[in-house]
Formats: structure tokens, C-alpha cells, sequence
């Protein structure tokens, strides 16, 4: 999957250094996808008022924040006297994209016609795992339209072997 | 009807039959903005530079800026049914566009879909649209002459096969004139013409394509248009395709001929796709590789050697300058790239001197090479005694009561040289007809012509020549070398034809006779 915006990226490298260096990576990333659940639309709107003190709103976001890392909760604060506590959900995510990619984790999106079996689940993400070499993290949806077959992406790959695609693109070529 | 339904069942049954449903991987990526023709991509992270990709809805783009997290990409034709968050995917193709015979005589937008409701064009052969130009082995020197028709340029600035001549000038000053009389004199020859228009009214390109086709010049001619209505995307498109739709003719040993009617406002689309997505902008706020842009265009132009086909493909891109600027960025640019070019002046053409190509600004860098023999050893000398001609006239502009019969006389054959130059529109003149009338101005034999009779003295010796001198004609059009046979001939022509019409002034005919002038001629040199 794509990185989100490039400023995000650079916060969230550092902070990948920060925790590599520490041993902690997981328990940045859990302490982040906290913060980003915590830290909604609201939050944010609040956080970036200017017409309550800077102090307070620090006070604020330290009091909420106590648990985690140094590291984390100094960002935060460097965040909001940057007014870019905005992008606090893209670090987050691009945190976890990062780790991820380290990893070899890629997320597989299967899309099938009707719901698979706990047991052809599994299979599907083992022959993935073996024709891509990569440890894979999948979501399963449902989709009727499919028809039949099976429409995978991985990552920013596409593989559709799906009844619809097909139809698709002999439609295309009957009417070339 | 020759085809049944049953038949079309037939065929129908037989391609699902061949059908095989393989699923090609392939990169997906979604649009994140999307406006003014240009998508945003995030995602599509093995997506090539100048990729074709697919906006489903028979939509297609072109990736034109890969950046580290997104895509930008021009679409080609209508973006509204984009929207943000839709799926597009790669093609694993570079865009292409038709070429082939069956293109000739049709209008068409730059992906070569048909706009004069002359129905569908098979689509035989695809060519790339935008490729490397062919290198110095494949290459040959230009040495067969374009004939345009027009006078003053195949007498002063002949063109060549392969050589890529700029037409520049203002607004109104004949520029298009000069191209689409060239591809009207290309009726019944072996010059396929492809005219590019870009940017420029609808209406304007309809009366270009109504003319071609009122002087039987659509069969040899293939015309593109991204009209000013167009995307900004199309009409950069536009002269590669165009380009490639040569390219077609120039591989497989043919000669055509290219017109970029112009090159500005392909310069202004291309500045606004560029800054679209965010190229740094630069001089005047176009992208730094605007002259890239314009030198990987006409280098496509050449002539190719015999072991590669010995085709051509012959450029005549157009600028149009801002009150005579020819020193602004494009300008100097394309005048830099091209291989001479023809200037244009509002001047002249308002004084009627039409096709209005200042002979001191332009220059064919090509020269005799592409010239027929007997239109070089005709016209020698010409363009200096045309110069000496406009720098006396200007000079004795106040009265010119007490001068020299030399300087008299060089005023007298300057003022005929560009009398005979002047051409109307859509009147090309052969090449048999060119030479005697340019040897008759040139070797002083209408000296004793008054200016306003110059015209029908010409129409007068064209006609007379192909009553009375078929032979000579066929034998200028057809041999390419000039001899002492050639030139006695015309010689003898002139001598006929003015003993048999009386064109001359009677008062000045003693003063200035031809004979005196043609025996001091004889010697080649003019003066």
C-alpha cells in the first residue's frame, strides 16, 4: 500500500529509528494506533484552537498521553507547537506501513463471490504467501458481483481471475 | 449484404472460442484528485514513465509525473466520469496511435478516432507516439527537393526531403498560406501530407480542410486536430502523433511531409500540463525541457539511407511571433533546432507582397543540395540582386531624378524579380514554368516589361510554353541536370515568345533592350 503524505512519513521514520534503537517497535506501534483512535476529528479541532493557551492545550494532550513512550509523547508536543497535530493519524499509519514493509508484511485484499471456509482461507493465504515470498496479512470480503473466481490485490498488485473480469475483457475484444 | 448474421455468429463463436482468461497482474492504484485533464494517483507503484493507463469507461491516461507516493497523469479525451477514489489500473503499454494508407484523406484527433463522419478507420498498424529519433548511421544527406510551388521559396529557399524548415511570422501574415499551398502542389506526386493543427478554431481548420478538398488535395492528406477546445493533453499529443503518422511513411521507404500549425500553442499546452502537475516552472513559466519538447519532435524528421528504406519525412512546423519578436524563448528555440526558416513580414504583406518571406531573414540551411539543378544555375545570383534591390529602392524612395543607368537598371530587374515572386494563394506553379520565368526576370529579359503587365506576362509565357515548348518543359520536369541544351532552349522560348506578344513598353523597349541584356547575361553572371 501506498505511504500517506511525505511529512507524516519523515516523523514516523524517525520515530521508527527512535524505537528500532530501543528495541520497543511494537510497543510504539501499539502507543501510536492508540493515540490515533483517541485522537479524532474533535480532538484535533480542539487541539488547534488559538484561543485557548498553548500551555493548556499541552497540559492537555501530556495528561492524555502519560503512558506512552518519550519519544511519542515528544512528538506530540512538537506537533502542536508546529500546528501540524493534524497529521498525527497519518503517522500512525505510516509508522505501522513502515514496520510492515521491515517485516516483508504485505496486506492482501481477497475478494470472492461467496464466503470462503475457514480451511480455504488459509489455503489461499498459504499458495499467496508462496508464489509472492512475502508474509501476507489478509481482509476477506464478499462481493456477489464477482460472479465467480476470486479477485485478489496485493498490495498495489492486481490479480483478477474473477468470471467478471473475464467477461469484461472478452467484451473488449469482440467489440476491437 | 455480404456478411450474414449467421456468419457474424460464426466469427463472434470463434473468438470465444480462442478466448483464454488469463489474469495478467497488474498494478491498481486509486485517484485520489482529479481536474483540468490531469489525475492524481496514489498507489501504482510499479507504474511506468509514460505509461498508458486504464480509467475503465474507455478512459485512458498517460502517467507523466511518477513522484514518491502518487501519479499524476494526463487523461487523453473527457475526464468526467473520473472520480476521486475510482480504481485505475496499468496497461503495460506505451500509447500508441493508427498509421497506414487508410488514414489518408481522413480528419482526425490525435488518438487517430475519425471527426469527419467518414465512419470507422481499420486499425491495420499502430506505431508508438512518442520515440527516439533515428541516429546518424540510418541517415542520409537531404538531396531531393520538396516542391512547394511557391516561387520565391523553391527559387531562393528550397527544401528538402527530410529537412525540417520553420515558418515563422505574425499573426495574418500568410503562414498557413505557404504550408497548405505546398500540400496542395503535392496533388498527383509521391509527398504524402499529414497537416497538424493545434489549438487553433475549430472553424479555421474546417475551412483548411474544405479548401484541401476543393483543390483535390485530401487525397494525399491526412489531417489532426486538437482544436482550442481540446484538453491541453490532446494538443500536446497532437504533433507526435502526427509525427508518428509520418514516421509510418518515412520507414517504409516513402516520402511525407509534416506541418505543426504551430508550435506556440503547443509550447502553451505543453506549459500548462506542466505546471498542472507541478513542474518547477522557468523562463516565461514554461518547463525547463520546453526545448527538449520541441528538438525530440523534429528530430524525427530525416532522410533515411538506402539500407534503411530510403523514405523521408519532411517537417514544417509554425510559430507565431508576438509583433515581429523573433528573439522571444520559443522563437529563438525552434529557429535554433530547425534547418532555416522562412520570416514571415507583416510589412510585406500588407505592400502585397505575397507570399510575404522576407528574403534577408530567411534562409534554407539545406540549400542547392535539395535543389534541382535547373532551378539553382537559374536563380544564381538572384537573391543578392533582390537585396541590392529593396536597399536602392528604399534609398531612392524621394525622387530619383539624377541616377546612373547602372543603378537604374538594377532597379528595373529588382523591381521585376519581385513582381514575378508575388504568387496568389492556391496557385502553385510547376517547376518547368518556374525556371522560365525565373530565367526570364533573372537574365533581364523583362526589363522592358512594365511592372503591372509582369503578371500577364508570366501567364502569357506558361501558356505559350506548353503549346510551343512541350519538349522543353518535360525535359526540366522530368532530367534533373542543366546543360547548354536547356539553356538554349529557354533561350529560344523567350525570344519566341516575345517576338509573338508584344509586352513591352514601347518607349523604354530601346533603352533597355532584352538583347542587350541577355547577351551580357549570357555569361552567367547577372550583373
Amino acid at each position: 500500500m501506498a505511504l500517506a503524505g511525505s511529512a507524516a512519513r519523515r516523523y514516523a521514520e524517525a520515530l521508527l529509528e527512535i524505537a528500532t534503537e530501543s528495541g520497543s517497535v511494537n510497543v510504539y506501534r501499539d502507543a501510536l494506533d492508540r493515540l490515533r483512535a483517541a485522537i479524532g476529528p474533535d480532538a484535533i479541532r480542539a487541539l488547534r484552537d488559538r484561543h485557548v493557551p498553548i500551555e493548556r492545550r499541552r497540559n492537555a494532550l501530556d495528561a492524555a498521553a502519560t503512558d506512552e513512550p518519550k519519544a511519542v509523547r515528544a512528538v506530540l508536543v512538537m506537533l502542536l507547537e508546529r500546528d501540524r497535530i493534524a497529521i498525527m493519524p497519518e503517522i500512525a499509519r505510516a509508522f505501522g506501513d513502515l514496520v510492515d514493509r521491515r517485516e516483508g508484511i504485505v496486506h492482501a485484499k481477497i475478494s470472492t463471490p461467496v464466503e470462503l471456509e475457514p480451511a480455504q482461507r488459509d489455503d489461499v493465504v498459504q499458495r499467496l504467501e508462496r508464489t509472492s515470498g512475502k508474509r501476507i496479512r489478509a481482509t476477506f470480503a464478499v462481493d456477489p458481483a464477482l460472479l465467480g473466481g476470486a479477485r485478489i490485490q496485493l498490495g498495489d498488485r492486481l490479480i483478477d481471475t474473477s468470471v467478471r473480469a473475464q467477461l469484461e475483457t472478452m467484451q473488449r475484444q469482440l467489440a476491437s | 449484404m455480404a456478411t450474414t448474421s449467421s456468419e457474424i455468429t460464426d466469427i463472434i463463436r470463434a473468438q470465444i472460442e480462442r478466448f483464454e482468461g488469463r489474469a495478467e497482474p497488474v498494478d491498481v492504484g486509486t485517484v485520489v484528485e482529479v481536474g483540468d485533464g490531469i489525475a492524481r494517483i496514489q498507489g501504482l507503484a510499479g507504474c511506468m514513465a509514460s505509461e498508458l493507463l486504464d480509467f475503465g469507461h474507455d478512459t485512458f491516461g498517460l502517467a507523466f509525473n511518477l513522484e514518491e507516493d502518487t501519479v499524476s497523469a494526463i487523461i487523453l479525451g473527457e475526464y468526467g466520469a473520473i472520480k476521486e477514489g475510482a480504481e485505475v489500473r496499468t496497461t503495460g503499454r506505451v500509447i500508441e496511435v493508427p498509421v497506414g494508407d487508410e488514414l489518408v484523406g481522413r480528419v482526425i484527433d490525435p488518438l487517430g478516432r475519425p471527426l469527419d463522419g467518414k465512419g470507422a478507420i481499420a486499425r491495420k498498424a499502430t506505431r508508438r507516439v512518442d520515440v527516439v529519433a533515428p541516429g546518424v548511421i540510418t541517415r542520409q544527406n537531404v538531396d531531393t527537393p520538396v516542391q512547394t510551388g511557391i516561387k520565391s521559396i523553391d527559387a531562393m529557399f528550397p527544401i528538402g526531403r527530410g529537412q525540417r524548415e520553420l515558418i515563422i511570422g505574425d499573426r495574418q501574415t500568410g503562414k498557413t498560406a505557404v504550408a497548405i499551398d505546398t500540400i496542395v502542389n503535392q496533388k498527383g506526386q509521391d509527398l504524402v501530407c499529414i497537416y497538424v493543427a493545434i489549438g487553433q478554431k475549430e472553424s479555421s481548420v474546417a475551412k483548411i480542410v474544405a479548401t484541401l478538398e476543393e483543390h483535390g488535395a485530401m487525397d494525399h492528406t491526412i489531417v489532426v486536430i486538437a482544436g482550442a477546445s481540446d484538453p491541453a493533453t490532446l494538443q500536446y499529443l497532437a504533433p507526435f502523433a502526427g509525427c508518428a503518422m509520418g514516421e509510418h511513411f518515412r520507414d517504409s521507404g516513402r516520402d511525407a511531409l509534416v506541418v505543426y500549425d504551430d508550435l506556440t500553442k503547443h509550447a502553451w499546452a505543453y506549459r500548462q500540463v506542466s505546471l498542472l502537475v507541478r513542474r518547477p516552472p522557468g523562463r516565461e513559466a514554461y518547463p525547463g525541457d520546453v526545448f527538449y519538447l520541441h528538438s525530440r519532435l523534429l528530430e524525427r524528421a530525416a532522410r533515411m539511407n538506402e539500407d534503411h528504406g530510403g523514405g523521408s519525412l519532411t517537417a514544417l512546423p509554425i510559430i507565431e511571433t508576438q509583433a515581429n519578436d523573433i528573439s522571444a524563448y520559443i522563437p529563438t528555440n525552434v529557429i535554433s533546432i530547425t534547418d532555416g526558416q522562412l520570416f514571415m513580414e507583416p510589412d510585406l504583406f500588407n505592400a502585397g507582397f505575397r507570399p510575404a518571406i522576407n528574403p534577408g531573414l530567411s534562409v534554407s540551411r539545406v540549400g542547392g543540395d535539395a535543389q534541382r539543378r535547373a532551378m539553382s544555375r537559374v536563380v544564381r545570383g538572384m537573391k543578392l540582386q533582390l537585396q541590392q534591390y529593396r536597399e536602392l529602392a528604399a534609398f531612392t524612395q524621394f525622387g530619383a531624378a539624377d541616377l546612373d543607368k547602372a543603378t537604374l537598371g538594377l532597379l528595373r530587374r529588382g523591381e521585376r524579380i519581385s513582381e514575378i515572386l508575388k504568387q496568389p494563394q492556391y496557385e502553385p506553379v510547376r517547376l518547368d514554368h518556374q525556371v522560365a520565368i525565373l530565367f526570364a526576370a533573372n537574365r533581364g529579359y523583362m526589363d522592358d516589361v512594365p511592372k503591372e503587365r509582369c503578371a500577364e506576362f508570366e501567364r502569357d509565357l506558361r501558356r505559350f510554353m506548353d503549346t510551343q515548348f512541350r519538349e522543353l518543359g518535360e525535359r526540366i520536369r522530368t532530367k534533373a541536370d542543366w546543360n547548354d541544351e536547356v539553356e538554349n532552349g529557354l533561350k529560344r522560348l523567350l525570344d519566341e515568345f516575345k517576338k509573338a506578344h508584344g509586352h513591352a513598353e514601347p518607349a523604354t523597349a530601346a533603352a533597355v533592350g532584352p538583347r542587350a541584356s541577355a547577351a551580357s547575361a549570357g555569361s552567367e553572371q547577372v550583373r
